[in-house]
């Protein structure tokens, strides 16, 4: 029988485990704590789906109606520490499962959480280098979604084309680009790709290594791949880590597919648009064919200087209108991921793209 | 010829600011000569092999601006709901001082001084509205303005209790203006413990200070917020150091004065100090600042670029001029990002009112800052019962419709700093206020323009101070 979990706190960043819990593995979500009422109305009316949970300001009540709390981020971690903490201390004194997500504890005072129960699911860091200096040829058929960065609706994309092709009975290995993923049933990446003590070449073999067993082991018919973190800086401050992860992600592995998943922008083109494309195809190497448009537009704080962004979470059918005004062209077709009907239809073009290819040794 | 751009000399150079792609080129002398014949009409397009030259790298095209709409327009329903940044309380409209050339003396088109405080219903559905408002931002910045906030003390406490028993989680950033005078110890035990930040009016030393800034029976005050000043920083030095100031310059100020007294006097010779030059009665009028503050000003200006030019330390440069490096380092990375001109296009200056800074009045009128007249029905964005009228507010952030027709062809769109105040027709935005502007506003966007170039030709690498 699954596990209740409550989740802390409800907000923008996290409604993914929400509007995806269906998928959960090990437990059902039943609650779910926002820190103040007007972020709540704010929240829901973002993702809408949201019945059969008790959303509520009230931690207490929640706790008393779950098994597990599992403790996430906040949008830019606006909550104190002195709050993550009593809540810690109640659910561990109520004897609930505490676990955290991965971001939620980086930024947490060790004293804080060490003596909760910490949440790893999935491989641990403990990988041989391989004895091999070259790339392995992994014959599996590879989709790319990767992302411009925060809130472009990227892991949204990721789940919504994994379900799809479960639902036409592929065996899928999913990799998610959240780190909340392995509660959702998702595969976490191993820890070693985020392993600085390691050289990008190294993790790069590494990480095909890896892949290369997991495939010959589980035998999948699809990879998808959601490349956590940003494809690219945005401007000389804000670096993203010049784009890191995907670039290491997408050179252990040759992607067939890409799906670039970009913020809402009032006036685009296919001009403009394609220079991400080219970007894809000469970093990542990766042909994108597929713009999910988020519902989020970013924009620099007025008082940073341009180093600090702040985000815009407009309704969902905003992003039909990026997708009307840009057009879509031969080489660049855009979607709205929270738009149902253009979802269906562009995962239909994706499954006819990967189905109806030439089969070439 | 519908191709924009202005050309701009510097001693040793010649250049072309492209609008189109907000770009700066330097050319040659023949160059700018031939651009400057084909602007009159003395040479042809088609003719033009520097024009061919230029246009093949993307420069110098013709102009694509097809309409003024600012590019929030779309989406400032959003921005309401969503995303105001802070809120001003105007506490009370009383205030102890009669300052000469305050807004509310009588002087401006604006209200003047009354007897009227806001009331605790009004601030809290303030507040109420606000806190709605902007749920996506991570901080609030909540501010306290006057007449002079602190004879309204008792609401201020109240307002600050209220905010925090309705927010958690959420830093709460609180400030006010004040003139000092009533910082008396127990006000000021109450602005430490609530962390508030601090802006205090002082226009220099006693002479300057008192010259303009004096109570109802005609003294000035400078005294008394000397000696406040000093407790303050005896008993609280923590407090003390992160007050900042606000300094008016009058054309009767002696800048020289000023500007010694910010820079040596013991009290506050560390302190931020902001400077602004007095409104002017008139619209569109400049205030006429006299000679000898332009000639230190001009001084100050060389001592600046020098500290760019990394010449001389930053303790030789006034720090009344420090923060314009910021302004030209902005424009500079702005310039360099070539970035196309759209179709769409609006001049900078007007904020997305009511969100920038959400400014209620005492009837708890709301107003997209507390420098617009309250007295003017077009700067009202809406009031704290009912909320914002959107397409008052729509109206207001594409104040450059009014001049459209000019701004589609105007070189300097893109370094206009144009605010919807100079518009303000009190009851209507009035196309030839805002006209009476353009002048002065043109002026500035080549002289930043130039600076650029010259600071550039002498080796700026625009790097922050």
């Amino acid at each position: 029988m699954k596990k209740k979990l409550l989740i802390f706190p409800f907000a923008y960043c996290n409604r993914e485990i929400v509007m995806y819990r269906k998928y959960m593995e090990e437990y059902t979500l039943v609650a779910a704590v926002v820190q103040n009422k007007a972020e709540l109305d704010q929240v829901i009316e973002k993702s809408k789906k949201f019945e059969n949970i008790l959303i509520t300001e009230k931690f207490e009540d929640a706790l008393s109606i779950c098994d597990a709390v599992l403790f996430l981020e906040s949008d830019n971690m606006s909550i104190s520490a002195s709050i993550y903490k009593n809540y810690i201390r109640k659910a561990e004194c109520s004897g609930k499962e505490v676990l955290f997500s991965n971001k939620c504890l980086k930024s947490l005072d060790v004293s804080v959480v060490m003596e909760s129960i910490l949440y790893q699911k999935g491989d641990s860091d403990r990988f041989q280098l391989p004895e091999n200096t070259y790339i392995k040829y992994i014959d599996i058929p590879v989709i790319g979604v990767m992302g411009l960065g925060n809130f472009c609706n990227k892991f949204c994309t990721e789940i919504e084309i994994s379900s799809f092709f479960r639902g036409k009975g592929y065996r899928v290995i999913h990799f998610g680009s959240k780190d909340f993923n392995g509660v959702i049933g998702e595969k976490r990446y191993p820890a070693f790709l985020f392993n600085q003590g390691y050289s990008v070449t190294q993790r790069i073999l590494q990480w095909n290594q890896y892949l290369f067993e997991l495939c010959e082991r589980e035998k999948p018919d699809l990879l998808i791949l959601g490349m956590p973190g940003a494809i690219m800086p945005l401007n000389n401050k804000i670096l993203n880590e010049f784009g890191e992860i995907p670039f290491i992600i997408s050179n252990g592995i040759r992607i067939d597919v890409g799906v670039l998943c970009s913020y809402f922008y009032e006036k685009v083109d296919q001009k403009y648009l394609s220079e991400y494309k080219n970007y894809c195809k000469y970093k990542l190497n990766c042909d994108v064919k597929w713009i999910c448009v988020s519902n989020s537009s970013c924009r620099f704080n007025p008082d940073s200087e341009e180093s600090v962004l702040e985000y815009l979470h407009y309704e969902p059918e905003i992003a039909d209108k990026m997708v009307v005004e840009a057009g879509s062209g031969e080489k660049i077709n855009l979607f709205n991921v929270l738009n149902e009907s253009k979802r269906e239809e562009m995962l239909q073009q994706l499954y006819n793209e990967l189905t109806e290819n030439v089969s070439a040794f | 010829m519908d191709i924009i751009f202005k050309g701009i000399k510097t001693p040793k150079n010649s250049y072309i600011y492209d609008r189109g792609r907000n770009a700066i080129l330097a050319v040659s002398d023949s160059e700018y000569e031939e651009l400057e014949q084909l602007q009159k009409g003395l040479v042809k397009e088609e003719d033009s092999k520097v024009l061919k030259k230029y246009q093949n790298e993307g420069f110098l095209c013709p102009n694509t601006v097809t309409k003024i709409e600012h590019p929030c327009s779309g989406v400032l329903g959003h921005y309401l709901r969503n995303h105001v940044e802070k809120l001003t309380l105007q506490v009370t409209q009383r205030c102890n001082l009669r300052c000469e050339y305050c807004i509310y003396s009588g002087n401006y088109d604006n209200r003047k001084h009354s007897n009227l405080d806001m009331s605790f219903e009004t601030a809290k559905k303030a507040i109420d509205l606000y806190l709605c408002s902007s749920g996506e931002m991570e901080e609030y910045f909540v501010s306290f303005y006057g007449g002079e906030p602190l004879l309204n003390l008792k609401l201020i406490k109240q307002c600050v209790e209220y905010i925090k028993s309705k927010t958690v989680g959420k830093r709460i950033n609180f400030a006010m203006t004040t003139n000092a005078t009533l910082l008396n110890d127990e006000a000021v035990d109450y602005l430490r413990n609530e962390d508030f930040g601090i802006m205090v009016s002082l226009d220099g030393s006693k002479k300057e200070h008192d010259r303009h800034r004096k109570f109802q029976n005609g003294e000035g005050s400078f005294d008394l917020i000397q000696k406040n000043l000093k407790r303050i920083k005896e008993k609280n030095p923590d407090f003390f150091s992160k007050i900042t100031y606000n300094s008016v310059m009058n054309p009767d100020s002696d800048y020289r004065s000023v500007k010694t007294y910010f820079e040596t006097d013991e009290l506050l010779n560390s302190a931020e100090i902001l400077t602004n030059i007095v409104e002017s009665e008139n619209p569109g009028e400049k205030v006429k600042l006299s000679k000898d503050y332009l000639k230190i000003d001009k001084f100050d200006q060389l001592k600046l670029y020098l500290l760019m030019l990394k010449k001389i330390d930053e303790k030789d440069v006034s720090k009344l001029v420090l923060i314009r490096a910021r302004y030209i380092i902005r424009k500079y990375q702005e310039i360099i990002k070539k970035a196309e001109i759209g179709s769409k296009c609006h001049h900078n200056g007007p904020c997305i009112p009511g969100t920038r800074r959400l400014f209620v009045n005492v009837q708890g009128k709301l107003f997209p800052c507390e420098r617009v007249s309250e007295t003017s029905s077009i700067m009202q964005l809406g009031n704290v019962e009912e909320g914002f009228e959107i397409e008052k507010v729509r109206k207001l952030l594409n104040v450059g419709k009014v001049t459209e027709d000019l701004c589609k062809n105007c070189w300097a769109l893109l370094h206009c700093n144009q605010c919807i105040r100079n518009a303000d027709g009190k009851d209507h935005l009035s196309r030839k206020l805002k006209m009476l502007y353009c002048p002065d506003t043109k002026r500035q966007a080549y002289f930043i323009l130039k600076e650029i170039c010259a600071l550039r030709e002498l080796g700026c690498t625009f790097e922050r101070i």
